[in-house]
This record gives structure tokens, sequence and C-alpha cells, in this order.
């Protein structure tokens, strides 16, 4: 237990003393969102019937932004040699390492989310639903990164070949959320997109 | 499987010989198609050589250090020889457990890297933006070293004073910190592989001569990679060349086989 907390801790310092760690998923989340209104008007319907959707991609792309150093900049200065070794199971280091990257890059979009929200014109009732789904999507979104991030880690600019390989895999997160978010939206039950 | 030379008559004595074995081996960046030659020599006894020797991928390399508590590879830059020294830990690091031992040739021990093992690596795996005690408090919590081992390794490579100071104020001095993180903990086999620096190309090496001395009279076993001579007297040397043209087909042998 306490290497695992020691390898949370760690990578929570690097993310936060990093810059353009944790603060560029969040900028990059921001300026999507508040393109969107430039972009298609100002018409409040039509704000409304894009906001799920707008919030879900978005966050979906800014969770991508980062995934690529994940394992990559342990792999430059031998930190993965090391951690091979160590006592706690690859498949742990992986998860924690999955975890960090989510509470450093998921739960600030998911803090920010309703706020966003409002600019978008979502409807009232949507809005703990967006909270809900973004909760229980944005770890998937990084868990599911994980993999292409391991894959390519022996690459040099591998951030595109990460988004091709794990976007197709988002998919499912993205129809199940975006859809909750559209039926409490609509007045409808969301928990069925949930279950 | 590839099969040492014997030694010349009247150069050797048995008694002394240290015998290695060497499997296909899956290290990183290899490439598949070369060939090595490879040269074990102990000075003043004999010159068995193992040449031709052309590793796959998917398996293994493997190092008897025989009686000894130490063994240098050594040759050229770029020829591998740090490959061959972390190759080592691979496939324990995949599951086999720490303390494997087996008897091998004529009743000398012989043993792989396990997770209770430290790899004191090429590369640092210092953070720069944590500072110097951060990273060594990282890695003596992952890997379980006792209650003071951060400050003795601290104050055994001269950082004591700079353990606030972030890993990139230590440039030109990043082997020390690394140096200090494999010594955090005490392990009975070491893996130390020299930097390509200006400071690795130097003949004399103290720290980390003292370091691996300590280590081995504690007991422990030390593989170390560098492109010189360090001069360690009770440590066998293991030459690797660069491939050489023509050479003979890939080596088929299962891993995990001698």
């Amino acid at each position: 237990v306490s290497a695992a907390i020691a390898v949370l801790g760690r990578e929570l310092r690097l993310a936060l003393r990093s810059g353009g760690g944790a603060g560029l998923g969040l900028a990059f989340y921001l300026i999507v969102v508040l393109l969107v209104p430039l972009g298609v008007g100002p018409e409040t319907e039509v704000l409304a019937r894009v906001a799920p959707g707008t919030l879900w991609i978005a966050a979906l792309l800014a969770s991508l932004l980062s995934l690529d150093r994940l394992f990559q900049t342990d792999a430059e200065d031998g930190t993965l040699d090391v951690l091979a070794l160590a006592p706690l199971p690859l498949e742990a280091l992986v998860a924690l390492k999955a975890l960090a990257h989510w509470l450093t890059t998921g739960l600030p979009l998911v803090a920010i989310a309703p706020l966003l929200a409002v600019t978008l014109n979502l409807p009232g009732p949507a809005f703990p639903w967006l909270v809900a789904s973004l909760a229980a999507g944005t770890p998937g979104l990084s868990f599911l990164g994980a993999i292409g991030a391991a894959v390519t880690v022996g690459l040099r600019r591998g951030g595109l070949l990460i988004s091709i390989l794990v976007l197709p895999l988002y998919i499912p997160t993205l129809i199940f959320g975006a859809r909750a978010v559209v039926a409490a939206a609509e007045g409808g039950d969301p928990r069925v997109q949930l279950r | 499987m590839p099969q040492l030379r014997p030694p010349r008559k009247g150069a050797g004595d048995k008694k002394h010989t240290m015998s290695h074995t060497i499997f296909p081996c899956a290290w990183r960046g290899f490439p598949g198609r070369a060939a090595w030659a490879m040269r074990w020599h102990e000075p003043r006894r004999f010159r068995p050589r193992l040449s031709s020797l052309r590793p796959a991928r998917a398996g293994r390399a493997g190092f008897d250090l025989g009686g000894r508590r130490a063994l240098v590879l050594r040759g050229p830059n770029g020829v591998g020889q740090v490959d061959a020294a972390a190759g080592d830990r691979g496939p324990v690091a995949r599951g086999e457990r720490a303390d494997r031992a087996r008897r091998h040739g004529a009743g000398q021990r012989s043993r792989r890297l396990g997770r209770a093992d430290r790899l004191h690596g090429h590369l640092d795996a210092i953070k720069p933006q944590l500072s110097v005690g951060e990273n060594l408090r990282f890695w003596a919590a992952l890997l379980g070293a006792e209650t003071g081992a951060v400050e003795r390794a601290l104050a055994a490579f001269g950082l004591a004073a700079h353990r606030r100071s972030g890993g990139a104020g230590l440039l030109g001095r990043a082997e020390a910190p690394a140096r200090a993180r494999a010594a955090d903990a005490r392990a009975p086999a070491a893996v130390a592989a020299r930097r390509a620096d200006g400071v690795a190309r130097r003949r004399d090496d103290p720290p980390l001569c003292r370091a691996r001395a300590e280590h081995c009279a504690a007991g422990g076993l030390a593989l170390i990679a560098t492109h010189v001579d360090l001069g360690l007297p009770d440590a066998g040397v293991l030459t690797l060349a660069p491939p050489r043209p023509g050479a003979s087909p890939p080596i088929r042998s299962s891993p995990g086989r001698a």
C-alpha cells in the first residue's frame, strides 16, 4: 500500500509541477467549448441541442492531449526499467498512473463542465447528469488511453498514433455519456443510458 | 547452443574457469540480424572465445558469474553491453521468482535478477521536477528500503547538501543521485551501466568502485556495463566486439536453457 501511495503521490506531483501537463487539457477544454457558440451561432436552442455532444467530445479530446506522456517520460529517463523490477505488480503501476492521469486531467474537466454547460445553454435538469456521466466516463478514457500510450511508448511523436488507436475505443463511452445527458435534457430517463 | 572454445593448452587453470551462458535475447533496440563476437577473458589465465553469436528476439541473455561476485561487460560504444546487462532482468520482471537460483555447470551457483534486485540503469530514473530528496524517497518507498536508507545514501554520495535541489540542477552529476537511488536499499544483485559521458570515460570511478565493493562484500552480486577498464581486480570481464561480416546463422535455443 505504501508503494502504491508513493507512486500515486509522485505522479500527482509530477503532473502539477510539469508545465503544460494538467492545465493543458483544461485550457483546451475551455477553448473548444467556448469556440462552439462562435461557430454554430448564438441561437440558444441550437446550442442546447449540441451542448451534450460538444461537452463530451471536448472532454474526450482534452483527455487525449497528455496521454502520450503517460509512459514516455518514464521510458526516456529509465524509470520504466526500474519500475519493472519494483515489488509492485506492473498492472498496479499502470492502473495507478492511469488514475493519476484522471485525477489531473479528467477530474478538472468534470468540475468545470457545469460552468461551461451554462455557456451552451444546457437545460437545468441535465446538469447533474452531465457531471455524473463525465465522472463515470472520464476514468474510462484515461484507462483506455493507457493502452494506446503503452503501445506507442517506444515511438517518437506517437501522439497521433495514440489518437488513431484510442479514439475508436472511446466511441462507446462517448455514445452512452452524451446520450445520458441528452436524455436528461429532453426530460427522459438518463439511467437507461448509464446502466 | 554456442560453445566456448576450449582454453589453449597450458594457458588456463580449470579451477578458475568462469562459464557463461548466452541465451537468445530480446534486448531493447537490439538489431535482430546482427551478430556478435564475444570474448570472455581473464588476464593471465585463459581466453575462451565465443564468436559469431547471433541472438534472436523473444529470448534472453544470462550470465553465470561463477564463483565471483562481479562481472564487467566491456566493449566499444554502441556494441550493446548495456542492453546485454539490462536484458538479463527481462524474464524475471515478467514474474519469475525473485530468489530463483539454480545449479549450473560444475556445482557453481547461478542466479537471475529478480524483483529484489536493483537495476542501476544506463539512465538516471531521476525526475528533474522533483528534488533529489523526493526522488530518493520515492524509490526508497517503492523498493522497500529500511528507515534512514535515504539519508545514508545522500551522505554516501555527497548529496546531503542537494537534498532540496531539483534534479535539473544537478547537471553533470546526474549519476550521483542515480547511484544513491541504487544504494538506498539493500539488494542481492545490482546491475550498473555507466553513462557514456565525460565523467564515465575516466578510468577511475571511486564512488562506483566503492559502492560495488561494499555491495559485493555484503554478499551481493554486481553486473557492470562500461566502456573503460575500471581496474576492478576481483571482477571478471566479458568483452563484446562489433558484428563480424558473414557471421553464422542465428542460434536457436530455448530460453531458460543453458
